[in-house]
């Protein structure tokens, strides 16, 4: 079985382990066939989002695993904890006022702006400079929304 | 009280921005904290409870961009929406079909308006925690302001018949005492000489003088009493709704202090309010020494007060422009007492509540002479509101001070 290093900024890491992201972490060398195709499809298009100069980073959250990509790496796991708690906060509210499931979650801070969505088993959290339109990165996300 | 007035005025508009956008399903207020300050009539407190805790706690986590400005959790057919002004998060839940820049003006314009306003009238709802039973009553209306922070108040026509029309200036408005009151509280030093009346039905309106009632049996009871004159400009009869709003002047010698309520203690009886409005004892000391005191610096001359540290702690100061006693009083004999806005002596009455208040401190401010003396209202309508003390001349000499010098005036709380 091959081993991949993965270093840095992008951290590919096995379920449930968010909270304990290293900086370096080993992991088994995922096979393409055994990867979930939607989850590599949006990490794609998620990739090319994150190219854009106002896009800060982003969380991208499967069954399985998670790829986490920030411009500050000391924050990832505030920043986890950011997005877990907004997919959560999500589904209270959306059972109490009895409003269908959420599409999509904008948080706007008074540094950055959140956009949270939720797709089947996958979640993406993406981070962009305050003012950045988000509707933007939404029309960049249409393919895989569909 | 107050804190009921708040949360029922922040009802009430939050059931007329239903009312106003009927796609919007649930509003309600919370504070950073995680006090619930109102909600809509059809949102119960259940549900309230529940999204406040889940949006705390997601502000909670929210620090790492900095806190959160809004929230919004968009549905296939409905959104939640979330804004955060000062520290008030305003939660509204509304259709897709719903405008949502409608929405946002409401919310954002709306709701902070009558906080805003509320804390003004009643400053301590600040740290109260919010009370529970409600009725509505008695609203309250937001009207546009003619200048930032002024609000408007509706009240009910009623025919001016002072003696059968006599002796009456057809040109003023006879108002609540409260109100006058409450607007010393709001606006602070901006010296109120006129009202705007405006009648919604017709679109008139029209400014005059105002003076509080004659009469007590008129007070609190939601009326102004305006001549025939002001009826027929503004196209209203008798019971016919108007509205009532300040006209601001920006004075800017005259800065007026207040104190804390809280921090004053008292040890005298339970008074009659209309006491401050007598008082004029002739016979009197212009500056009393009181038994067993050595506050007091005898001369052979004037007495001068150099006491009261106490009071300078806790009461109210008011600075004031000296004016000259004239008419019958500042002409005949040595009057020793000297004419206080009406305003300032309310403010006074509303502070200490039933305490007795018979005489006043007034402080030369360039050497600190005080005098300590009988006070009444000033009478002379020409004068009232302009921020001014009326002394007769011979107190002013014991105080070293001449028409138109700065004093301090703070009340004696028995």
């Amino acid at each position: 079985m091959v081993k991949k290093r993965d270093i840095n900024e992008t951290i590919t890491i096995e379920e449930g382990a968010v909270i304990e992201i290293q900086e370096v972490q080993e992991v088994l060398n995922p096979t393409v066939e055994n990867e979930d195709p939607d989850y590599a499809n949006l990490l794609s298009a998620i990739q090319e989002i994150r190219k854009r100069t106002d896009v800060v980073g982003y969380i991208l959250k499967g069954d399985s695993k998670a790829t986490v990509d920030l411009n500050d790496s000391a924050k990832i796991i505030e920043f986890a904890m950011l997005s877990s708690q907004t997919f959560e906060a999500a589904k209270t509210i959306a059972s109490t006022f009895r409003i269908s499931d959420t599409e999509n979650i904008l948080i706007e801070g008074k540094n950055l702006n959140m956009l949270c969505l939720n797709l089947g088993p996958n979640n993406i959290s993406i981070f962009m400079e305050k003012g950045t339109d988000h509707r933007g990165i939404l029309r960049a996300l249409a393919p895989q929304l569909e | 009280m107050s804190t009921e007035a708040c949360t029922l005025a922040l009802r009430n508009t939050l059931t007329e921005i239903r009312n106003v956008c009927p796609e919007i399903s649930h509003v309600f207020v919370f504070r950073e904290n995680g006090e619930i300050l109102a909600e809509d009539e059809n949102t119960s407190e259940v549900t309230v409870k529940n999204a406040q805790e889940t949006l705390c706690a997601l502000s909670e986590r929210a620090t790492v961009m900095g806190g959160i400005e809004s929230v919004t959790f968009r549905g296939s057919e409905s959104k939640v929406n979330l804004i955060r002004v000062d520290d008030l998060f305003v939660t509204t839940v509304f259709s897709n079909k719903a405008d949502e820049k409608t929405v946002s003006n409401l919310t954002r314009v709306m709701i902070p308006t009558t906080f805003k306003v509320m804390q003004k009238i009643y400053p301590s709802i600040k740290n109260q925690p919010r009370k529970e039973t409600l009725t509505p009553e008695n609203r309250i209306y937001v009207a546009e302001p003619i200048a930032p922070e002024v609000q408007a108040r509706e009240f009910k026509v009623e025919d001016l018949t002072l003696l059968g029309g006599f002796m009456i200036d057809p040109e003023t408005a006879y108002i609540d005492r409260a109100l006058i009151v409450e607007w010393a509280e709001i606006y602070g030093d901006k010296p109120i000489k006129q009202i705007i009346l405006e009648a919604p039905s017709t679109g008139k309106t029209t400014q005059c003088k105002f003076r509080p009632f004659r009469y007590a049996k008129y007070e609190n009871k939601g009326i102004v009493q305006i001549s025939e004159k002001i009826q027929k400009t503004l196209c209203v009869q008798k019971n016919a709704l108007v509205l009532i709003k300040p006209v601001l002047e920006i004075q800017e010698d005259v800065d007026v202090f207040q104190a804390e309520k809280t921090e004053i203690s008292f040890e005298s009886d339970e008074p009659s309010k209309s006491d401050l409005f007598k008082g004029n004892d002739p016979e009197s000391n212009i500056a009393k020494k009181t038994e067993n005191s050595s506050e007091y610096i005898a001369s052979s001359e004037t007495e001068v007060f150099r006491g009261f540290e106490k009071y300078k702690q806790n009461a109210p100061v008011t600075q004031v422009i000296v004016e000259n006693l004239g008419g019958l009083s500042g002409r005949l004999g040595n009057p020793d007492f000297v004419r206080v806005d009406f305003v300032v002596i309310a403010r006074w009455n509303e502070i200490f509540g039933e305490k007795e208040i018979k005489e006043a401190i007034v402080e030369e401010t360039t050497f600190g002479k005080e005098i300590r003396c009988k006070f009444q209202a000033i009478k002379d309508s020409e004068l009232e509101g302009k921020g001014v003390i009326q002394i007769p001349e011979k107190l002013q000499q014991m105080l070293g001070t001449k028409k138109g010098a700065l004093v301090l005036v703070k009340p004696v709380v028995e």
